[in-house]
């Protein structure tokens, strides 16, 4: 056991946990529960959305991918600044100004109906608890290699910590930490980066060139490898773009903010934080290629993901190291709490308060599900966790991203942008994202290896386009039931763009 | 049991008429619709490019033309979104539209 390390981790969770104590008082109404009373500013919001972001499989995972596989890795972290451009455009100040905790509640704001509340909270939940999943399975992992805890012990101390931040802060909680989360990410990834550019003379662009003197010019550039692996590439930065506007955990962070203003500034600040960080990653990934070495990377983990903390290592010694180590563990535990906030509200409010007892439910029941809701699905993703320990999850994450694209995301955007849209559609489009992308992922390589039905590993490239045309095809087929049209369409867009004019002040707790 | 209570709702400026919000919101889509399918034209024109072609393929002194492009791709949006924040905030303001 590194015993620096589990101390670093220790007082980190220290703070993390006074600051939930701190927010718990503040944790007193569902409003506060799900979307902090809506009062957050611009710049916390955009630093609470960079401490959602940057998991500890992009710092390490695309770390470890660019030492690796050179250019490919690289794919990975091209994508998030241009999806917060789409987020910032499309989704981020509607969304804001039609919903209330959940996304469900945006589409409710046109569309009534307890069964597109439904499908809606499943969809959410199914992204959720993927990424939940791979969250823990990774935290436990990492555990087990940088902290020498057992796996079981690590996934279970985890999963209790989520939940006390789920109960006791709630949203607010989970702000401060993600804040705290990001804060501490910034300045470790600085420090990395000041003493890597040191190590090479003072150029960032060091590490690059010494991979390709010692490799050859092919480790830094991209790679054409047929027909198949191109389209996979596409699909992959095709599902990450356009998926990152239908995660429920990312997406119910403009919940929170104060009004539309708040909304674009806190895209903006994510984005340079994002843009920063993520034109660093390569330069990680290639002074981990030279300083530890490709034996000693695959090695520790064949992905590649304890790459970025031995270059601290290398670099910085085991001070470094273990602040490295240290860090990623608090990543995860950020990302979680943000998880665990938005699978309650999909479970406690779409689910249980609206669609089973059809909103005839006290606020202070809708607090308490919410509060048990969040430990349930702690004890669910926990067992979940434990039992796929041995399956290779690396894949789950586009799975992820994929499954957003194809659900959550078009029936959001045609209900905000598409004046002919109607329930019966957003159903169509929901299933058939869902089916479809579930369904070519369980068919593809992944799953079946060589024996695949369907050649991609990322199903996006179809499954988005398929989610699209199933809620066409269902808006078309469901154009004569005048129930399924819905609120008026202008209505609702005066409220989602009070263009010139007011948006929606805070939320006022409910007594 | 009590139902939930409504939230305020968003609107117009309630001083400005319907239909003239209604042209405003109709612009609104416009812009925002059309700066989107140019942000994803442009971004998916990195990996198509990167992949199927060896346009990015070059390389000069240690550093790629991909890992340059890349790098145009993580900035450039940085500069759409202070373009659109300031052109919102110019509405919001009162100022030219």
């Amino acid at each position: 056991m590194n015993g620096t390390a589990v101390a670093i981790v220790t007082a980190l969770i220290a703070v993390t946990l006074a600051l939930t104590t701190y927010a718990s008082r503040r944790n007193k109404s569902t409003a506060e529960h799900y979307v902090a009373g809506g009062r957050i500013g611009g710049l916390q919001n955009g630093l609470a959305l960079a401490g959602d972001q940057l998991s500890a499989a992009s710092f390490l995972g695309i770390t470890g991918a660019v030492a690796l596989t050179g250019f490919e890795g690289f794919y990975l972290a091209v994508g998030v600044p241009a999806a917060y451009l789409l987020m910032m455009l499309v989704i981020a100040e509607p969304l804001r100004n039609l919903g209330r905790y959940t996304l469900a509640d945006a589409v409710a704001a046109r569309f009534d109906g307890r069964g597109l509340r439904a499908s809606m909270a499943v969809a959410s939940l199914a992204i959720s608890v993927i990424y939940m999943v791979i969250q823990f399975v990774g935290a436990g992992l990492l555990a087990q290699l940088l902290l020498g805890v057992d796996f079981p012990v690590a996934v279970i101390v985890i999963g209790g910590l989520m939940t006390v931040y789920t109960i006791l802060g709630g949203m607010v909680g989970t702000t401060y930490i993600q804040v705290f989360k990001a804060a501490v990410l910034i300045v470790t990834a600085l420090a990395l980066l000041v003493l890597v550019t040191a190590d090479y003379g003072g150029n960032p662009l060091g590490p690059m060139r010494d991979a390709a003197a010692r490799f050859g010019d092919g480790v830094i550039a991209p790679h054409q490898g047929g027909l198949t692996a191109s389209l996979d590439t596409v699909s992959l930065t095709m599902g990450l773009v356009l998926g990152m506007m239908g995660l429920p955990h990312v997406m119910v962070r403009f919940l929170t903010v104060r009004d539309d203003r708040a909304a674009r500034d806190s895209a903006q600040v994510a984005m340079w934080i994002f843009a920063g960080f993520f034109a660093a990653l390569p330069i990680f990934g290639y002074a981990a290629l030279d300083q530890v070495g490709k034996a000693a990377i695959v090695a520790d983990n064949k992905a590649g993901n304890l790459a970025a903390p031995r270059l601290a290592e290398a670099v910085g010694g085991n001070l470094l190291f273990s602040i490295v180590a240290a860090v990623v563990m608090v990543t995860i535990l950020a990302v979680l709490a943000g998880l665990a906030i938005a699978t309650s509200g999909a479970i406690a409010h779409d689910l249980y308060t609206v669609a089973l007892k059809r909103g005839e439910v006290s606020p202070q029941r809708q607090l308490l599900v919410g509060r048990f809701a969040g430990a349930g699905i702690a004890v669910v993703a926990i067992l979940i966790a434990l039992w796929a320990k041995t399956l290779n999850i690396a894949f789950l994450g586009n799975v992820a991203f994929a499954v957003a694209a194809s659900t959550t995301m078009p029936v959001l955007v045609l209900t905000i942008y598409w004046r002919h849209f109607n329930r019966t559609g957003a159903v169509a489009g929901l299933i058939g994202g869902l089916v479809s992308s579930i369904g070519l992922v369980l068919a593809g390589p992944d799953v079946m290896g060589d024996a695949h039905l369907f050649p991609l590993t990322v199903p996006a490239l179809v499954s988005v386009p398929f989610g699209f045309l199933c809620a066409w095809a269902g808006t078309l087929a469901g154009r004569g039931d005048a129930d399924a049209a819905g609120h008026p369409y202008d209505e609702l867009a005066r409220r989602a763009f009070p263009v010139g004019g007011r948006s929606r002040p805070a939320r006022e707790a409910p007594v | 049991m009590t139902r939930t209570p409504e939230p305020p709702q968003s609107g117009p400026d309630p001083t400005r008429p319907e239909n003239e919000h209604d042209a405003m919101v109709q612009r609104h889509k416009r812009v925002v619709l059309g700066a989107a399918a140019i942000t994803f034209t442009v971004f998916m024109a990195f990996p198509i490019l990167a992949s199927f072609t060896g346009v990015l393929g070059g390389v000069a002194d240690g550093a790629g033309a991909g890992y340059a492009a890349g790098l145009a791709v993580i900035l450039l949006p940085l500069l759409g979104a202070v373009a659109y924040r300031r052109w919102t905030s110019r509405i919001e303001d009162g100022g030219p539209r």
